[in-house]
Parts: C-alpha cells; sequence; structure tokens
C-alpha cells in the first residue's frame, strides 16, 4: 500500500521559503494533482517527495514509513520529468533497461520486461532509435515506460503534456488514465494546466505561495471554492467578480449594493455586517438572460461565438462581467441591459478572500 | 519535343550569373584571405621543403621556392639516428607515452574535480578561482622549487616526474573547459538516474560522462597537444634518460653544425602524432552536436 503523506513540509532556498508548511495526506491508489500558477511551490513539493530535494524540515511518509533520508529509488518511486530526460547516448532500448539494470535485475528478466513495457506503450518499432531521432510524443512514451519498467507504487509527473502540441496532449491525457487504471499505483502530476487538472485527478491540491490553498475533488473545488483565490484560479473564462458593499445583513438575507450603484438582496445566510467589502462570485455559466433570484447590470463590449457556446464580455459598473451565451434553437439569446443568476449559483467571499456563505449542498465524492 | 532544358525559367529568376563581375563579388572574402593564408601556410611549406631537400639546397641563393631535387637523406638521418643520437622514433615514444599518461591522470582529476564542483558546489565560490590561480604563475618560475623538490624525490629525469608536473599543470585549464560544459549540462538526466536507481557515482559514469564526451574530448586535445609540446619543464626536469622530442629538436643543433634539414624532418614526425589524436577526438566532437534526448 503506498499513500503518501507530508507532515509540515517546509523548504527554503536560503532566504526565500518556497514551501511554507505542507499537511497533506495522499490515499493509495489516488490521481493527485498539484496545481497552482508558476513559483507556488508545486514542483519543490514533488520533487520533495522524489527525494531529489531535502526538506528544510518535517516528514515525507511513503506507504507508512518516514523516507526522509532514503534516495529516491529506495522511496519506490518513479518519475517522469518534463524534460523527458532520456539519455542522449542510449537508444530506446537502452534507456529502458538502465533502471533495470540499476536494480540488477538480470538480463533475461530485463529483455522481457522491455518487451512488456514497449508493447504497454507501443513503442516496440523504436527501440533501436537515439531519443534525438523521436517526436516528442514518442520521447514522452519513452520516459513514461523507463519509469514502469521497474515496479513501483507511486508515480510523479512533473508538467509531462507542456511539450506536446495540443491535440497530443489530450491523447497522452486519456493515455495517462488508462494507465492508472492499469497500474493502480498512487499518481502525483503537477501542472498548471487546470483542464488537465480536472481531466486528470481525482484529488487536486491548489498551491500558492508554498502553501496549500485547497484540498477536493474537481467537482468540489470548482462548485465551492474554499475562497477567492480558487475561486478565480479554476475556470475558463475565470469567475466574474463583483465589487459590493453590505448595506444590511441579517439571518438568512442579506443587502449588497454594487460598484454600479444598483443593490441586490441575496437570500442567504452571509457571516458579515453592514458595511463591509466583499466580493460577490459568479460563473459565467451561472448568469442567464432569463430572469432569476438576482439581477445584475451589463453592458455588453465583445460577443465570441464559439459553435454550442459563446460569451459575452461587458461591464457591470466599475467591475468586468463575462456572461456564457447557450445556442437555443441555433441562435444565441444577447442579454438586454440585465444578466441574472440563481441564490445558490452565488459565492461570496470577505476581504481577506475568506468564504461567507455556506455551500448549498456538499458536492459528491469529496475527498478532504 | 520539349526536353528539359527548353522548360523557361519562371519570369523574375534570372539564369545564374557566371560573368567575371560575379566571380569577383563572390569570391572577394578569398583574395582578402589570401595573403593570410599564405602568411600562415608558407612556413609549413618551407618545413615540408627543407626536409626532403639535400644540405646543398638548403643554403643555396638565390632561393627556389620549387620542390625539385628532393632527397629521403634527411628523413633517413633521424629516423634511424646516428652515434650522436638516438632514432627518432624514442622520443616520439617518450613523449607519446608521458603526453597519454599525463592527458590521462589530468583527465581523471579534472573531469570529476569539475562535475564535483560544477553539479554538487563543492567548495563553495572559492575554490574554482583557487584552482586557476595555479596558472597564474608560468611554470619557468616554478622550476627551481620543483626542481629540488623533484631531487629529494628521486623524481629527477624519470617518467614519473614528468607525467605528475603535466598533470598537474594541466588541471586548471580542464577543470575550467569542463566547468562550463558540467554547468550547461541538464541536470535532470542525472536526476532521472537517481530515481532510476543509480548512485551518484553510477550517474556519473553512466549519464554524466558520455553526455560530457564533446567537452572531454577538447580538454584531452588541448592538454594532450600542450605536453607535447612543452619544452621547459621536460628539458630542465628531464632530459638524460628520459628526453621528450622537445628536448630532441635542439640536440640537432650542433656545434659542428646546424642540421636545418634534419630539424625539419624531425619536426615534421613530431606534428604527425598532435594531428593525427585530434582526428581520432573529432568523432567525439561531432557526436556532440546529435545529442537531444531533452523536449
Amino acid at each position: 500500500m503506498s499513500s503518501i503523506e507530508f507532515r509540515n513540509i517546509r523548504k527554503s532556498f536560503g532566504a526565500v521559503e518556497a514551501l511554507g508548511g505542507i499537511d497533506l495526506e495522499i490515499p493509495d491508489g489516488a490521481f493527485c494533482v498539484f496545481l497552482g500558477p508558476s513559483g507556488c511551490g508545486k514542483t519543490t513539493l514533488m520533487r520533495v517527495l522524489a527525494g531529489l530535494e531535502m526538506q528544510t524540515s518535517g516528514d515525507v511518509v511513503v506507504a507508512g514509513a518516514v523516507v526522509n533520508e532514503a534516495t529516491p529509488s529506495e522511496r519506490g518511486v518513479g518519475m517522469v520529468f518534463q524534460s523527458y530526460a532520456l539519455y542522449p547516448h542510449m537508444n530506446v532500448r537502452e534507456n529502458l533497461r538502465f533502471p533495470l539494470k540499476m536494480s540488477d535485475q538480470t538480463k533475461d528478466v530485463s529483455d522481457r520486461r522491455i518487451d512488456e513495457v514497449a508493447r504497454i506503450l507501443q513503442v516496440e518499432h523504436l527501440l533501436d532509435r537515439r531519443p534525438s531521432q523521436l517526436s516528442g510524443g514518442q520521447k514522452q512514451r519513452v520516459a513514461i515506460g523507463r519509469t514502469i519498467a521497474l515496479d513501483r507504487s507511486v508515480f510523479l509527473f512533473d508538467e509531462p503534456l507542456s511539450n506536446l502540441d495540443a491535440d497530443l496532449r489530450v491523447e497522452m491525457r486519456l493515455e495517462l488514465q488508462r494507465l492508472h487504471k492499469r497500474l493502480k499505483s498512487t499518481m502525483v502530476y503537477v501542472t498548471h494546466d487546470q483542464i488537465e487538472a480536472m481531466a486528470l485527478a481525482d484529488m487536486i491540491v491548489i498551491m500558492r505561495g508554498g502553501v496549500i490553498e485547497q484540498v477536493g475533488t474537481p467537482d468540489a473545488l470548482y462548485s465551492t471554492p474554499d475562497n477567492l483565490f480558487v475561486a478565480t484560479f479554476l475556470g475558463s473564462p475565470k469567475m466574474n467578480v463583483l465589487k459590493a458593499t453590505v448595506v444590511e445583513a441579517s439571518g438568512g438575507s442579506a443587502r449588497f449594493r454594487l460598484s454600479s450603484g444598483d443593490e441586490i438582496t441575496v437570500r442567504r445566510d452571509v457571516r458579515t455586517r453592514a458595511g463591509q467589502e466583499v466580493s460577490l462570485c459568479i460563473r459565467p455559466e451561472d448568469l442567464s438572460v432569463a430572469p432569476d433570484d438576482i439581477a445584475l447590470p451589463l453592458d455588453v463590449e465583445m460577443t465570441e461565438f464559439l459553435g454550442p457556446n459563446g460569451y459575452a464580455y461587458g461591464t457591470s459598473g466599475a467591475d468586468k462581467l463575462t456572461i456564457q451565451l447557450v445556442r437555443r434553437n441555433g441562435r444565441f439569446d444577447l442579454p438586454q441591459g440585465k444578466v441574472h443568476a440563481s441564490t445558490d449559483a452565488i459565492h461570496i467571499f470577505g476581504e481577506d478572500g475568506t468564504r461567507l456563505v455556506d455551500r448549498v449542498h456538499a458536492p459528491k465524492g469529496e475527498v478532504a | 519535343m520539349t526536353s528539359i532544358s527548353d522548360v523557361r525559367r519562371p519570369t523574375g529568376v534570372r539564369a545564374r550569373p557566371t560573368s567575371f563581375l560575379f566571380r569577383l563579388k563572390t569570391c572577394w572574402p578569398w583574395l582578402i584571405l589570401l595573403p593570410f593564408l599564405v602568411f600562415a601556410l608558407f612556413p609549413v611549406y618551407w618545413i615540408i621543403l627543407t626536409a626532403f631537400r639535400p644540405r646543398s639546397d638548403i643554403f643555396q641563393s638565390p632561393v627556389d621556392l620549387l620542390p625539385t631535387n628532393l632527397t629521403l637523406d634527411n628523413i633517413r638521418y633521424v629516423w634511424f639516428g646516428s652515434e650522436a643520437n638516438a632514432p627518432v622514433v624514442n622520443f616520439l615514444g617518450t613523449s607519446l607515452i608521458i603526453g597519454v599518461v599525463a592527458t590521462v591522470f589530468a583527465l581523471l582529476l579534472g573531469v570529476t574535480c569539475a562535475y564535483a564542483v560544477g553539479r554538487f558546489r563543492i567548495g563553495g565560490s572559492f575554490l574554482p578561482a583557487f584552482i586557476l590561480s595555479f596558472r597564474y604563475v608560468p611554470p619557468i618560475a616554478l622550476i627551481v622549487p620543483f626542481w629540488m623538490l623533484f631531487r629529494a624525490l628521486g623524481l629527477l629525469d624519470t617518467y614519473t616526474g614528468l607525467i605528475l608536473i603535466y598533470g598537474l599543470f594541466s588541471i586548471p585549464l580542464i577543470f575550467w573547459l569542463l566547468l562550463g560544459y558540467v554547468e550547461a549540462a541538464p541536470r535532470d538526466l542525472e536526476e532521472a538516474a537517481y530515481v532510476d536507481g543509480a548512485s551518484h557515482w553510477k550517474a556519473m559514469i553512466h549519464i554524466a560522462l558520455p553526455v560530457l564526451a564533446p567537452g572531454i574530448a577538447i580538454a584531452a586535445v588541448f592538454t594532450f597537444i600542450g605536453i607535447w609540446n612543452e619544452f621547459v619543464l621536460a628539458y630542465q626536469l628531464a632530459g638524460n634518460k628520459v628526453a621528450t622530442i622537445t628536448v630532441y629538436l635542439p640536440r640537432l643543433r650542433t656545434a659542428i653544425a646546424e642540421l636545418y634539414g634534419e630539424i625539419a624532418a624531425a619536426s615534421l614526425l613530431a606534428v604527425l602524432p598532435g594531428i593525427f589524436f585530434a582526428a581520432i577526438m573529432q568523432r567525439f566532437l561531432v557526436r556532440g552536436l546529435a545529442f537531444g534526448g531533452l523536449k
């Protein structure tokens, strides 16, 4: 069993603190994605897990054992690098053989394993080629192959798809999912691409500035972000953020003044008081042209039609507002001065970014 | 019938001009380079010519620039030796042994040192400059202390002595040449090797060194040629029982006569191993360009 646990991991590079106290448990067999903007510490955290970087303090636990002092291979961890890191002076077969050779496998066993791995990743016809003779996707397969050549309980992927073109990325994404099903190992995956994270993960860890902002299933993070950062980081186009002032807050209802001067009432229990500055957040797809609980003013500046749906971009007072347009009977309904949202779809965050309304319904399959 | 030559060129594409004016335009870089080329290559030509000329022709006046009246006497003299001097092969052999062993010795220390400093910052920021400081002092300035040291250790006029001192003087060069290569080489490859179960040592041997091969080849060529051409140390710290080719050449300027033809013949033989060695290393240099396991 290979669950992973980080206990208060800190890592500093000189005066710079890259990780500021990470506590995290990844259950056995999970597909866990570290997601965050560049420089958030996600790669550092993975390198600490791999044993390529020594944490300044804290414990790394793999399969119940503290592995702080263990070498990468002793941890039973395999890793695919962003650059693929294929050994340029060896052909594909020798690349695949290297980890087997390092673990003192006999030639017979190695040969059999190499054939097997090559079959799984469909690189049998490339075995005699040098890495420089491979395409990006082929290099990627070989890099994964070299990692799975040894039986390992944890696989790490450091932005493995970022060097591939868009089509290939989608293809490899599916392949990784297939691989995860087949191997049933714990996988940890680092990316800054939220689409990749949403598609692959059964557990996403969102990081910023060396700390974890939120942990949960893709659905949980998307539907009930804990704070303003997570809310605006996930989703494309971004969640709308409207600055508002609380006019009045009482049990079960709150009234806000928007930057446009309009006032709206939200019939929810909001942990706030009159005079507080808050952010009202609504996803573009939760806005509609049909009347609903809340009405917001919108001056449309631009529209985009993308086939099944489209977007209208504009302003609502001093704030930007984007609405997703839905095609109905072959045409798009354009907003006329006002857009609408249901009370349930609204997220409210305080000045410090914390959530002020409880989730309406807990999403299914919550991990954390 | 239409033949290929009948097919008209697309309008706007002119036939390749072959006029005198066009040729003049394209060959002007060569015209500029020509005097430099003559300046650089003439001495080589003259040495080759001298090596194959009889003694009487070497001093003839007016000078004859063309190869006429050639002979193998000079080559024969240095090849088979005389009462005064052993055959040239002996000295070439000594140079070769010292050059190869000292180069290998210096590479072993220099490459591992560059790797340790480049990858693991051993010795902090001070060490690289400290290693370079060995070269601040010209070897000749140290010759007296070295001579005394060598005498005390019984290293005067020995292979071991010359190999040691050449090796030590070559390490800074190799270190600094390789340091750049180590720092430029992707760290990912060795980290991948660690993850694959390799120790630091195995990752260096199996992964880092092959990747650094072009740099190592360049360092090896420079080191070997430097040692091959060295005279002062070879003359002062050895030169009797252990005599290199550079010590042999001036011996041909005897009290009776300056054997110019023989010197030229021996010089010609002396440059051959260097050329041969560089040609072998060429393979590694070219192979380095074909690498590309990343991205």
